[in-house]
């Protein structure tokens, strides 16, 4: 199984697991709808991600703001592996400081947002 | 799919190594020339980038190391060798047989691996001296901008389809991050809410501050694979600009954002070089729309309905003139028109410059002479000359035989070079011309040349000659076309040519050509090959023996003569005719083939130039020229050898093409042999 949910309070932990690239772009659209549709906050565990490519970032990013526009959040709520951190620097992501929609609020992928 | 896209690239690697070779070949006369290093660059670099994306790993692996080798060069940091050029000419050779013997694509290969490391250890020499000089950062070195080098300020804006092609732009921006110190930001304006998201389609763009001395052709390299699919402007900035330390991050945001006032649409360069090398890609992008690629075999399927086409249309004029009606005369005259020029535009299609065939022996003399310690220029002459590509494909044997022939025994090694005066170097010229509906190829070296003598003395020995015979010393020099001779391995030792020459002699015959052989004791050798312009339709003369028609291919045809038997005899077994004052030996095809009935009074006797002899051959009538379609005649008849195909006439019948080389041959087996001949001479 490559993605678990369980709800806990208000939040729901969403885990995924192995590789999430374009391949499986639409999954994961289709994983945080429906996550979203139930649920005003998520709580994203990447730590057994074993590759993420930029398709899935900014799904990631889309869902982020999403959550914001309805009044919720996304955090991540794991440390990183190794290849998230990488794929975000390279990607250009790590670096973001704010949010592009909710300019006060923190890049949910950026350095500013982790924990 | 997959398959269909590896198989694309193997065509265009191929090509892609074709050049590169000749590339690598020039950059060893001009080790100064940049522009070549640039092309070469390019052409590794493309080929390992699309190596990587159809799993030929190892392709990409070895190009990766051997296009860094070209990148020093291009960068001033490393010398052009010729031990560089070979060794990197070897790797052509190598990523040549993985793509050939491939299928798998990660074969694990051990000689993949000492290149790498043969490259390897040439990139950490350049290094390591490289760093004693200037002691720059690494280049992978991520640290805030403070490099030596130029700051590029760089948006990379993939289009919305990229991830389509299978692009994934993480690669290329790592790639980009290795050319120096690198800050870059993923914009994300873009990416809508979940709902309204395409998953496939990108949304983000990238800002991109790079510090690096590798300029900016090395960017530009980066994103070579997706020029098309994405809009990318590089720009070089004033370094004062950006933030010398990283404390205050949203500095490269507003450097990035602000100072990037320009539409990221366009592709704006700085240097004023660069312009041109727009300029070149505009260029380049018009020349591939304008031509696509279209696999053989339909052009073989279009020529062969062309071919139909001009056969029903000629049904079509006889018809009509004989019922000679005005109105079916001038449809019929039309049709014939039109025909005309849609045979001329089809077979221009198929037509490719010999220039193709012509490059890949530089490589041959290269190396050849190398082996052999010898010094050679190959000069080739008249690339532009277009010949029909399946024979330029058939050509290629033949034409490395006798280059190989050249450097073997032809050019001398230069100490005897310069005893006898000669230059120490060497030269073969290659040379393609058009003349009348043939291609005349010259291969003409300047170096010892036949010795006829030799070849004389061996040509009485293997009985090909009798030891009387009167021979010029042309005629002794076609002797070592004859297979008795060329197979003489000794022969070479002694006269210094002929290895295989009968080989290339059949081949260029059963391409319908003829070979001649010229040379002058000490000054050189020169092969002469004249091969039809195309094997699909050739002009024939139709002539008439009984009820029998044939068709003599026109390009071997001297003149028509009507046969005057008075002035005809016969002599040692020979039918001989008086021509125009010179005694040329003839063939009664009649007889040879055996055909029933009485010729009549006036025979015509048609000559050709056989092996650079006249011979005669005697029809009954010569009708006139004919546009032949070639059809080849199918496996029942492939022992029939005086017939190089059929085509079909007018009226529908079916009438046979001689192959004339092969009915002088016949005839002269008969001769010996007159039992098994019926009534031949």
């Amino acid at each position: 199984m490559s993605h678990e949910l369980s709800t806990v309070g208000a939040t729901t932990p969403v885990r995924l697991q192995g590789e999430w690239t374009i391949q499986r772009a639409r999954e994961l659209k289709e994983l945080l709808t429906d996550r979203l549709s139930v649920q005003r906050v998520l709580a994203l565990d990447l730590r057994d991600v074993s590759e993420i490519d930029v398709a899935a970032l900014q799904l990631i990013c889309s869902a982020h703001q999403t959550a914001q526009m309805r009044g919720g959040d996304i955090f991540i709520s794991s440390p990183l592996s190794s290849t998230i951190e990488e794929a975000l620097h390279i990607g250009g992501f790590s670096q973001r400081l704010s949010c592009n929609l909710y300019e006060k609020n923190p890049c949910l992928l950026g350095r500013g947002d982790r924990g | 799919m997959i398959d269909q896209h590896r198989e694309a690239f193997k065509e265009e690697a191929s090509e892609l190594l074709s050049d590169l070779e000749n590339s690598l070949l020039d950059l060893e006369k001009n080790p100064e020339n940049l522009e070549l290093v640039g092309g070469i660059f390019r052409a590794m670099h493309t080929i390992k980038g699309s190596g990587a994306m159809f799993g030929f790993d190892d392709i990409a692996a070895l190009m990766h190391n051997v296009e860094s080798a070209y990148d020093r060069i291009r960068n001033g940091k490393l010398q052009v060798t010729g031990e560089l050029i070979s060794l990197t000419l070897a790797v052509c050779d190598q990523v040549r047989r993985l793509i050939d013997g491939s299928n798998s694509g990660t074969r694990n290969d051990e000689k993949v691996g000492t290149f790498i490391e043969a490259f390897r250890e040439i990139l950490d020499g350049c290094d390591s001296g490289e760093k004693a000089k200037t002691s720059s950062p690494e280049p992978n070195d991520a640290a805030p901008v403070s490099s030596e080098g130029t700051t590029y300020r760089i948006r990379f804006q993939p289009k919305a389809q990229i991830f389509a092609n299978g692009t994934n732009p993480l690669p290329l921006l790592q790639e980009l991050l290795e050319l120096g110190a690198g800050r870059l930001i993923a914009q994300t304006q873009s990416v809508p809410a979940l709902d309204e998201i395409d998953p496939e389609t990108c949304y983000v763009y990238w800002d991109i501050i790079l510090t690096t001395s590798r300029g900016i052709n090395a960017i530009r390299d980066v994103f070579i694979f997706v020029e098309e699919g994405c809009d990318l402007s590089i720009e070089e900035i004033d370094r004062s600009s950006v933030a010398e330390n990283a404390e205050d991050r949203k500095e490269l945001g507003v450097i990035l954002v602000e100072s990037t006032a320009q539409e990221s649409g366009a592709i704006r360069v700085a240097p004023a070089g660069d312009e041109r090398r727009a300029e070149s890609r505009r260029k380049r992008s018009t020349e591939q729309s304008s031509s696509i690629r279209v696999q053989a075999d339909k052009l073989d399927r279009l020529v062969n309905m062309v071919g139909e086409l001009v056969t029903v249309q000629s049904r079509l004029t006889q018809i009509a003139s004989e019922q000679n009606h005005p109105q079916i005369v001038r449809v019929a005259e039309d049709v014939e028109r039109l025909v005309a020029e849609l045979r001329d535009t089809t077979m221009s299609i198929r037509m490719l410059p010999i220039g193709t065939a012509f490059s890949k022996f530089r490589r041959l003399v290269h190396d050849l002479a190398k082996e052999l310690g010898k010094e050679i220029a190959l000069v080739t002459q008249g690339e532009d000359t277009e010949i029909d590509k399946t024979v330029i494909e058939r050509l290629n044997d033949p034409l490395v035989h006798l280059i190989r022939n050249s450097i073997d025994h032809g050019i001398e090694p230069p100490d005897v070079r310069k005893a006898q005066g000669k230059s120490a170097k060497g030269t073969i010229t290659l040379s393609a011309e058009h003349s009348g509906t043939s291609v005349v190829i010259r291969i003409t070296d300047d170096g010892a040349g036949l010795d006829a003598e030799a070849i004389r003395a061996k040509a009485i020995e293997r009985g090909l000659i009798g030891a009387d015979a009167s021979l010029s010393e042309h005629e002794i020099h076609q002797l070592i076309l004859q297979p008795g001779l060329s197979t003489a391995g000794k022969l070479t030792s002694v006269s210094g040519r002929g290895v295989g020459m009968d080989v290339v002699k059949r081949n260029v015959e059963a391409l319908q050509g003829t070979v001649e052989i010229d040379s002058r004791r000490g000054a050189g050798a020169t092969m002469t090959l004249v091969l039809p312009l195309t094997l699909a339709i050739i002009d024939g003369l139709l002539v008439e023996i009984g009820e029998e028609s044939y068709v003599l291919p026109l390009s071997a045809v001297e003149e028509c003569v009507e046969l005057n038997h008075s002035e005809s005899g016969r002599d040692n077994g020979q039918n001989l005719a008086m021509i125009r004052g010179e005694l040329v030996p003839y063939i009664p095809v009649r007889d040879l083939f055996g055909i029933e009935g009485t010729p009549p009074t006036i025979e015509q006797i048609v000559t050709a130039k056989i092996d650079g002899s006249r011979v005669g051959f005697v029809v009954d009538r010569v009708i006139g020229q004919h546009q032949t379609v070639i059809k080849t005649l199918g496996r029942v008849y492939k022992d029939v050898d005086v017939v190089s195909g059929a085509t079909i006439l007018g009226d529908g019948r079916v009438v046979l093409i001689l192959d004339l080389p092969k009915v002088v041959k016949k005839a002269e087996r008969c001769t010996r042999t007159p039992d098994n001949s019926g009534r031949a001479a």
